[in-house]
């Protein structure tokens, strides 16, 4: 596997370089390349995780102490998987897909060998390394050509948020070096220093660092511009891989260096992650562009998978290592699922962009008429994203809601266990809001009648479907093979804690260690055989139903596409629902002419501002603008007054040395 | 193989299928009787079901398959819901395939088919309609989750069979406080998932107020009739939840025949007295705006989470 | 030589390094102060010699040797044809007077030297005032880059805190590895180089060698 995941690693910078030099020409070699050293990538670390071994890959030292060490545990295999699968389908969507441009086709194979990289890093160095090529591989790849403002103000924010979330990351990651006297990840693993001051102050940096990486909400506010300005298999690996290791830095810092910690860790981890779904998924109910609805339901999703790393964390500090390796376990299975189902629907918004030239809900519509395959795939994708049982969706949420059942019933203090209901109460309100908001996007998309005309009558390439089948059928078979998938994801746990969390009984059914189960196959098939019995039964009783077609009923008057409901309009009922927390605004401008009762024009216009944004980065821009003003008084241009500094700063020194 | 669960599969499903309309033709009369009318005959929402079914249909010519799947969709949710629910027994055809969790989630999957159904034809009244469903089906939910988590957490199982078999052991230490904020929240949400008054009014057509009505606007014959069914049955499941959760006694966890028999008698007997306070609710309570809705549906969820708090403190 | 004698020797010529600094800020000449700092850095090659001969580390040698060659020869060499290149050979103009400057310098230097003798500045080789000297020697190069703002003044003055790092560095640790030793030495090569490269433009712009008109620079 060392060898496979090797000339996985190989292939790419061959592909890059291919790209780079032209050598492909318009072959597109780079991305049919990216695709093999993919699914390369995808065989290793499903090797490497289904053994349950750590493979340890040789180490280069370009200097010392600036070793770069490879090592793949169970938990870092996950995150390839995730990686490199998402890539896979990516990289085939991009041959039809992407446009031609030098730079961006040499980029995403390094892009991809990054977080191969992240995922496979064994010590912090290499890990940061990994970590920064990938911002930065990332950045290029959002800017692009950098010729429309959007897409240059995004990557800006982008880059800065990600390069003050790393140093906040690093210290983390370094205050434990400094107590382990090591740097490497097995060295780290191994010493498990528990509660502290110091390990918390580790634990909230690393919740801070990685958790801007995964959108969580204070600092999800770059997420919603980057990913959906980036084309969309772009999009899709940035919104489905990227933000995954982000969680992954979260459990390796608090699930596998810390140990078992404080109560107040989980809930800290727990509330973030539930006032982040919560947050995620209204504001994604707002948007009327699909990829941005895509990238804050994204900010959703992560803050799903952070609330069953906190009942994770919980768990263990109450030393039910069991559970905890069940929350676990339910934190990877959303990762997977979210991961598949999320780059489904990026890469069905690339089709219906590159199909309907739109990507704005109230102007698309009816599209299932003309593109009939992308449709069913996004259907997919939608009821998945929505939580909809039996597809796998569900079955992360599922045993997230059951982990929290769990800790509300008995884990550790009362503080814990009321955390737990309040979470277990938001995460209940995100899936029925996620309902809502995938329905729309599906809804109004594909269903009823184009709000413009569409000038392209066929659905996207067979090149760009053929990912998107893929997807759609790995979803339901993550969903029927959710045993097995459990099966294969308790090796994690059970090299970090060490306790499994789920009992092995049949490949198909879930059996958590802290009770209750669940079967998304067996449920289908009740579903497959209850739903057309009805069907059939009535037709051997009353015989075929004769249909007839006719116009839509609208009081009388000829219906036209106009009349329908809008995105914006769809969302009405929930942004006055939830207007305390959204604070929309509106207004309404009525001229009249002369002393005519009727108005001559009506003008509306309604916003839902991103509140965090205006509440608070914006005041913190301005106070760090107005200081740095202050502090550019100091500097006046003269050299010697600069050397007159260096002076002074040297003879304080030296004072404070002499003390 | 044991036969039992198969058995009790099929005598649940026909039993639903049954008794809803009865229950649906019970509350209208009982309605009609509190508004000093006559009303409908007993029986008569077994004649509407059968006259749609028998009638051909009229679909937009902008509807897709979506339209004709939907309806089906959501019957097969509603009956695969039904092996989950503890009738006339503390047991369940289907035990460790699913639980409460389960359940919620089939909910959503007839609401997601309801709604796609009803945006899927174009019309301004279907998507209207799908657009409040939504909304207060987001609302709904934590409430009915919170609800029966307070079972849960008291009991230590999800399953809503064992949960019935313990409440009815433990017998009368089930009736705290923290019981009847959930029996509250699970009637509110009754109410509102049922599209009754307050929150949805099932008698009227009025595009200002209906939800669930308007979603159905543009079916016609054998789907509106399933739908209408369908509906009739997720109202008969909310109705056994509460009336078994919150009343479990005299129901066993391995019941025979006789027992079985007690217990559907049993199940009669608190069906009718659900039905008679819904009645009662529809009759005293006026239609709320569309809007003050979160409020009620807000204290519903109150309600659960302070019962699932208290239960907390108790454990 | 026993160890009280490389002692002494050593802070003699630590003490004649500071000398030299002082004589820095007071000179107006240019070239009086490219051959003070070559004599400085004559110094410091002997320290270092002094050391190898007493350690019996070969690579000071080497170093001691490159310290001749480079600071106290190559340098010096280069600058006095800079100099005459760009007719630098000018007074160069003092920020404060020169009473104040050689004032200050004194007192600085005594004071640091002061300050900073005792066991915990105490070298490997027993030398009590060479750290103290080489702390006096890098604040002494400051006052000069600060009070002159002729480019000879800035290059002699960065050059006298190098010379100070190096004393550090060699009485301290024995020196710096050889390598560490070849970087800094070219870089000096370098800085000394386009030094003078940019002070031709501002000689072209402006008709004077003053580092004042970088005012203008400030961004």
């Amino acid at each position: 596997m060392e060898q496979l995941t090797g000339a996985a690693l190989v292939v790419l910078l061959v592909a890059s370089a291919a790209e780079l030099t032209g050598i492909s020409g318009r072959t597109r070699a780079g991305y049919w390349l990216s695709a093999i050293a993919s699914l390369g990538a995808v065989t290793a670390c499903t090797w490497i995780l289904a053994d349950g071994s750590t493979v340890e890959f040789d180490s280069w030292s370009p200097a010392p102490s600036l070793d770069l060490v490879w090592r793949m545990d169970a938990l870092g295999a996950f995150f390839g998987v995730v990686v490199a699968l998402v890539a896979l389908f990516a990289s085939v969507f991009a041959v039809r897909y992407s446009h031609r441009r030098q730079l961006d086709d040499a980029l995403y194979p390094l892009f991809l060998l990054s977080m191969l990289g992240v995922a496979g890093a064994g010590n912090v160095f290499t890990f940061f390394v990994m970590w920064e090529l990938m911002a930065l591989t990332s950045f290029l790849l959002v800017l692009g050509d950098g010729q429309a403002h959007q897409r240059r103000v995004a990557a800006l924010l982008y880059l800065g948020m990600t390069h003050v979330a790393t140093v906040l990351a690093v210290a983390s990651m370094l205050l434990l070096v400094d107590d382990v006297g090591g740097q490497g990840f097995k060295e780290l693993g191994l010493a498990q220093p528990g509660p502290g001051a110091r390990t918390s102050l580790a634990l909230m940096l690393a919740l801070v660092g990685f958790g801007t990486k995964a959108g969580l909400v204070p600092l999800h506010i770059w997420l919603p511009r980057a990913h959906p300005v980036a084309p969309s298999h772009i999009s899709a690996l940035m919104s489905a891989a990227m933000v995954a290791t982000g969680i992954y830095g979260i459990a390796r810092v608090g699930l596998d260096f810390l140990g078992p910690g404080e109560a107040w860790w989980g809930i800290v981890v727990m509330a973030v992650g539930a006032i982040t779904a919560v947050l995620g998924v209204l504001y994604a109910l707002m948007e009327r562009d699909m990829k941005r609805c895509l990238a804050y339901s994204t900010v959703e999703n992560m803050g799903i998978v952070t609330m069953a790393l906190g009942a994770a964390l919980s768990f263990r500090a109450a030393g039910q290592d069991a559970l905890a390796a069940a929350a676990l376990v339910a934190a990877l299975v959303h990762t997977l699922n979210h991961a598949i189902l999320k780059s489904l629907l990026f890469l069905a918004a690339g089709a219906v962009q590159h199909t309907a030239h739109s990507l704005d809900m109230d102007r698309l519509g009816g599209l299932i008429r003309t593109m009939p395959v992308t449709a069913g795939a996004t259907l997919v994708g939608a009821l998945g994203l929505a939580a909809v049982p039996p597809l796998n969706g569900f079955v992360g949420e599922w045993m997230l809601a059951r982990s929290l059942i769990s800790l509300a019933g008995g884990g550790g203090t009362v503080a814990t266990r009321l955390a737990a209901a309040g979470s277990l109460a938001l995460l209940a309100l995100t899936a029925g809001l996620a309902l809502a908001c995938f329905v729309r996007l599906f809804g109004m998309t594909f269903l009823g009648l184009p709000r413009t005309e569409v000038r392209r009558r066929e659905d996207a390439p067979t090149l760009m479907r053929l990912p998107l089948v893929a997807l759609a059928l790995m979803a339901v078979a993550a969903a029927a093979g959710a045993g097995g998938l459990v099966r294969v994801l308790r090796g994690v746990p059970q090299q970090l804690m060490p306790a499994t969390g789920v009992r092995v009984e049949d490949a198909h059914r879930i059996v958590l260690s802290g009770g209750g189960s669940f079967s998304p196959a067996t449920l289908a098939v009740v579903l497959l055989l209850l739903a057309p019995l009805p069907w059939l039964a009535l037709r051997a009783a009353f015989g075929r139903t004769r249909r007839s077609r006719g116009h839509i009923w609208a009081t009388g008057v000829t219906f036209g596409p106009a009349m329908q409901y809008t995105a914006t309009s769809f969302a009405k009922p929930l942004r006055l629902f939830f207007r305390r927390v959204l604070l929309p605004e509106r207004s309404v401008r009525v001229e009249y002419h002369g002393t005519s009762p009727l108005p001559r024009r009506v003008q509306y216009s309604g916003r839902v501002p991103a509140v965090i944004e205006e509440r608070f980065y914006l005041p913190l821009r301005s106070a760090a603008i107005w200081s740095a003003q202050r502090v550019r008084a100091f500097q006046n241009g003269s050299v010697e007054f600069y050397l007159l500094y260096v002076f002074g700063a040297l003879v304080v020194m030296l004072v404070v040395a002499r003390r | 193989m044991n036969a039992e669960p198969w058995l009790l599969g099929a005598a649940q499903l026909l039993f639903v299928l049954a008794a809803a309309p009865l229950l649906q033709g019970l509350i209208r009369r009982l309605k009609a009787r509190l508004q000093s009318r006559s009303g409908p005959p007993l029986l008569q929402s077994y004649y509407d079901l059968a006259k749609l079914f028998v009638r051909s249909e009229m679909v937009a010519e902008s509807a897709s398959a979506v339209q004709f799947v939907a309806p089906w969709v959501v019957l097969g949710a509603m009956l695969s819901a039904a092996t989950f629910i503890p009738m006339f027994g503390a047991a369940t055809p289907l035990t460790t395939a699913g639980d409460l969790l389960v359940v919620i989630g089939l909910f959503a999957l007839a609401r997601a088919a309801l709604t796609l159904g009803g945006m899927d034809s174009g019309s301004a009244f279907g998507q209207m309609g799908s657009s409040r469903e939504l909304a207060v089906g987001a609302l709904v939910e934590p409430a009915l989750l919170l609800s029966l988590v307070a079972l849960a957490v008291a009991t230590g199982t999800t399953r809503l069979g064992e949960i019935v078999a313990i409440g009815a052991h433990e017998g009368a230490g089930f009736f705290d406080l923290q019981w009847a904020l959930a029996l509250l929240a699970l009637t509110i949400v009754m109410l509102a998932e049922t599209g009754r008054i307050p929150v949805d009014n099932p008698d009227t057509h009025l595009e200002l107020t209906m939800i669930h009505e308007a979603m159905l606007l543009e079916y016609s014959g054998r789907s509106l009739g399933v739908l209408h069914l369908a509906g009739m049955v997720k109202q008969l499941l909310l109705a056994c939840l509460l009336a078994n959760l919150f009343f479990p006694l005299g129901l066993r966890a391995s019941p025979d025949l006789a027992l079985y028999l007690r217990g559907g008698a049993l199940l009669a007997g608190k069906l009718v007295l659900v039905g008679v306070g819904l009645a009662l609710a529809e009759s005293t309570f006026a239609k709320m705006r569309l809007y003050e809705l979160p409020d009620l549906l807000g204290s519903a969820s109150l309600a659960g989470f302070v019962a699932v708090a208290i239960t907390v403190w108790q454990s | 030589m026993n160890a009280t004698t490389v002692a002494d020797t050593v802070n003699t010529l630590a003490i004649g390094m500071v000398v030299i600094g002082v004589l820095l800020v007071w000179t107006r000449w240019p070239n009086h102060a490219v051959a003070l700092v070559a004599l400085q850095s004559i110094l410091l090659a002997t320290v270092g010699l002094v050391t190898a001969i007493h350690t019996h580390h070969d690579q000071l040698y080497v170093g001691a040797g490159l310290v001749l060659g480079v600071k106290g020869a190559a340098l010096p060499a280069l600058m006095a044809v800079l100099i005459r290149r760009a007719r630098a050979n000018g007074e160069m103009p003092s920020a404060v007077p020169r009473a104040l400057g050689i004032g200050a310098a004194v007192v600085v230097s005594l004071a640091t030297i002061e300050t900073f003798s005792g066991d915990p500045f105490q070298t490997a080789l027993g030398a009590t005032r060479a750290l103290p000297a080489a702390l006096a020697l890098i604040l002494l190069g400051l006052q000069v880059m600060m009070t002159r703002h002729h480019v000879v003044a800035q290059i002699t003055g960065f050059l006298v805190i190098e010379n100070g790092m190096a004393l550090a560095a060699l009485t301290a640790t024995y020196g710096m590895p050889l390598v560490i030793e070849f970087g800094v030495l070219l870089d000096l090569l370098l800085a000394v180089m386009v030094a003078f490269v940019y002070s031709r433009r501002i000689h072209e712009v402006h008709g004077d060698l003053l580092t004042t008109v970088l005012r203008e620079l400030r961004g």
